[in-house]
Parts: structure tokens; C-alpha cells; sequence
């Protein structure tokens, strides 16, 4: 058994969500393994560690819309390998314009975690999933933004204890996301009794 | 009051919890206090159940405790921290029910964050604990058994409660505990001056 990590998408049974595929509360036909994930807020996408057989692997990496990162999150990303992630992330609604600048796939997941836990504070303000506003996406300018978000953003910031001097009215989302990432520093990710980012 | 606030749910009818003391608020659906056990239930069919307590005002930095006393396999009940007393529906909880135990966020929905582990027995202490962005469960103290520390942002505030799943006097909890993490008595240091 390894620990893994995965981008997957989370399953919505009634008005509850678990990752896809794997077994939680209300899937018990799913794979049967120990798991934990940071949700992306109210978008349906989660990071996902996995202790996992490499059969076991296989099944979690062949879902739909999963995304596997190497099981050595060391591993230093080649050229191909950030063309490669930053398009994964992109296709995933994930700002993936800053890949280049990491070196490691753990840092790589560093930084999608960072957002990851940004947004979940800021969906909670806003109580919405940011996907269904019209005209969203990663490069809307802060300004355009419904005032409700804009309050938000800021709110959820100032909440995790972050600055704001770089939400300018120019800025985009994908700015914004990653600029808040980088503020989560070097503090220790949590999955439960599986690992540390 | 003073925290760590406590509460053993002696009553002598059946009632929901926020009848049975005002001491409670209900969030997401609502808890039931039983007379013949003294202890709580979940009170919502098919719904999630939960109570924050509205006496004390806790530190973001926050815990909450219960004693399982009965648990059945279609309902659950545990503990709950940084519950929304404004109406937001919102909070962490960690629950059992007789075969498996969960870590979860309520917000906007319910979300599991680590995968499914050991029910809960009677007698256990279940705990959850949030500390910054770690939200932490344990069973008799320990994080064994459990889903481990998990790193969640979704929630920065609220109070500690009960909570549980279903309507179902088969699963119930007790002896209540709730506080804040980190708590230091400041202990008076005697200044000793001599002179010459």
C-alpha cells in the first residue's frame, strides 16, 4: 500500500458529497480504501490522498475526469510534464498559469490545495458555487465581480488571516486564487492519519 | 458561564433539546432529550440533527465533547464545533453510527472528508476538536480509529454542540462537554524583591 494523491470529483448523493468511485457514507459499493480529501469549496473537485495497492491505483486513476499525480510527489516536473499539468488543471476550473513556476509535484499540490481552502471559505460566505455565476471564469477581472463577491473574497481572506494588498479592481480570479495560495506558506496540509503535504 | 460548559440532559419528559433548556439552539434539524435515559437523540427523519450551545461565547479554537450511549445502524450521534447559531445551517461534526464513524463539514450540504472508520462504541468519548484550519476527531482521546486530522478552511467560527443523523431514540449521546482549545490558567506569579 502507497499514499496517493488524486484530483478527482466528488459524487452528490441527495445534498451529500464523497469522492467518486470510492467507498464513503452514502456509496458503499465504492473502493474500499482509506481516504481524505480538501473539497474545492461548492465546485465539485477535491484533492484526494489514497492508501492504495497499484491495482488498486488503476482503478482510481481509469475514473473519469481523475487526474493521478506520481506516486513520488517529488518527482521534479519536466516541460512536457507543466504543459501536461497546467492543461489538466485549466480543464479542471483550476488556474494553471503559475505550474511553471514550482518544481516538484508537491509543490504543485501545495499550491492547488491553497486554492482549494481559499475557496472553501469563500463559498461558504457567498453560499454558492462560483461556476454557476454568469460570465464566470478565471479570467473575469475582480471589478466585474457582483459586489456580494467582492465582499467575499475579502472576507474569506482577511478570515484565514491573509493580505489583500494584491485584489486591486484589475486582478483577475486566477491572480487572485493563486495569490492566496501563496499565502497558505509552508504550513503543514493535513490528510488525516495518511500524510502531510 | 463559565466554559468548559457541561451538560448531563437530566429531564423528566421527553422534549426537544431547546424546550428542555435555552441553553441550546437548534442547527440543521433539531436533538431530543429523553426522560427514561436522560441523555439526547437525534430528532430530524432523515435529516441532519444538531444543537449549538448559545451560553458561552468560544474561541474559534474550540472542542466538543459526548459519552455514546446507544447506537443503531440507521442513525448516529456525536459532537459538534464552530456550529452557526445565526441560522447558516453550518458546522463540523464527527458521528457514529453502529458501523462506521464520520468526519464532516456542513456547508450548503454535507461532506465527508475522511473515508468511513470504526463505529463508536458505548461508553466512548467522541471528540472533535477545530484548531485553525485542522479539524481534528478522536475517540477516547485518540486519533486512532478515526479519519485523523484533516485540513479544512470552510468554517472560521461558531459554537460547540451536539449533532447526530435521523430520528431515532436508538442512537443517543451524553455528559455533553464543550471549551476552548489552548486555555492556559494564568497562575498569580509572586514578585520576591529584596532589598540590600
Amino acid at each position: 500500500m502507497s499514499v496517493r494523491y488524486y484530483l478527482v470529483p466528488l459524487q452528490t448523493i441527495g445534498s451529500a458529497r464523497g469522492p467518486l468511485g470510492l467507498r464513503w457514507r452514502f456509496d458503499e459499493s465504492g473502493l474500499d480504501v482509506p481516504w481524505a480529501i480538501i473539497p474545492y469549496g461548492r465546485i465539485g473537485r477535491a484533492l484526494l490522498a489514497a492508501d492504495v495497492t497499484p491495482a488498486q491505483h488503476n482503478v482510481i486513476a481509469a475514473l473519469a475526469d481523475v487526474v493521478a499525480l506520481p506516486l513520488n510527489v517529488d518527482t521534479v516536473i519536466t516541460g512536457p510534464g507543466a504543459t501536461q499539468a497546467a492543461s489538466a488543471l485549466e480543464g479542471l476550473g483550476i488556474p494553471g498559469h503559475w505550474v511553471s513556476q514550482v518544481r516538484t509535484y508537491r509543490e504543485l499540490a501545495r499550491v492547488v490545495t491553497g486554492i482549494f481552502l481559499y475557496m472553501q471559505r469563500l463559498t461558504h460566505l457567498t453560499g454558492a458555487n462560483p461556476l454557476t455565476l454568469p460570465g464566470w471564469s478565471l479570467d473575469t477581472v475582480y471589478n466585474t465581480l457582483p459586489q456580494l463577491w467582492r465582499n467575499a473574497m475579502l472576507q474569506a481572506a482577511i478570515d484565514l488571516g491573509y493580505s489583500t494588498s494584491e485584489v486591486t479592481a484589475a486582478a483577475t480570479i486566477r491572480q487572485i486564487l493563486k495569490y492566496m495560495a501563496d499565502q497558505l506558506g509552508d504550513r503543514p496540509i493535513s490528510f488525516g492519519n495518511l500524510g502531510t503535504l | 458561564m463559565a466554559l468548559p460548559a457541561t451538560d448531563s440532559f437530566t429531564t423528566g419528559s421527553d422534549q426537544l433539546i431547546t424546550a428542555y433548556s435555552a441553553n441550546w439552539q437548534a442547527v440543521s434539524s433539531t436533538m431530543q432529550v429523553i426522560a427514561a435515559t436522560d441523555d439526547v437523540a437525534p430528532n430530524g427523519a432523515g435529516l441532519e440533527s444538531g444543537a449549538g450551545w448559545t451560553a458561552d461565547t468560544f474561541n474559534n479554537d474550540q472542542y466538543s465533547q459526548v459519552v455514546i450511549t446507544a447506537l443503531n445502524v440507521a442513525s448516529a450521534a456525536g459532537a459538534a464545533v464552530r456550529m452557526d447559531l445565526g441560522g447558516g445551517d453550518s458546522y463540523y461534526g464527527y458521528y457514529s453510527d453502529s458501523n462506521n464513524s464520520y468526519l464532516f463539514v456542513m456547508s450548503g450540504g454535507w461532506t465527508q472528508l475522511g473515508s468511513n472508520a470504526a463505529a463508536a462504541a458505548v461508553s466512548d468519548v467522541v471528540r472533535i476538536e477545530a484548531s485553525g484550519t485542522t479539524i481534528t476527531p478522536k475517540k477516547n482521546g485518540s486519533t486512532t480509529g478515526t479519519p485523523g486530522a484533516q485540513t479544512n478552511s470552510t468554517l472560521s467560527s461558531g459554537a460547540a454542540g451536539v449533532c447526530g443523523w435521523d430520528n431515532d431514540v436508538n442512537s443517543r449521546l451524553d455528559n455533553w462537554e464543550g471549551g476552548n482549545l489552548g486555555g492556559v490558567a494564568l497562575k498569580p506569579r509572586l514578585a520576591l524583591m529584596g532589598a540590600g
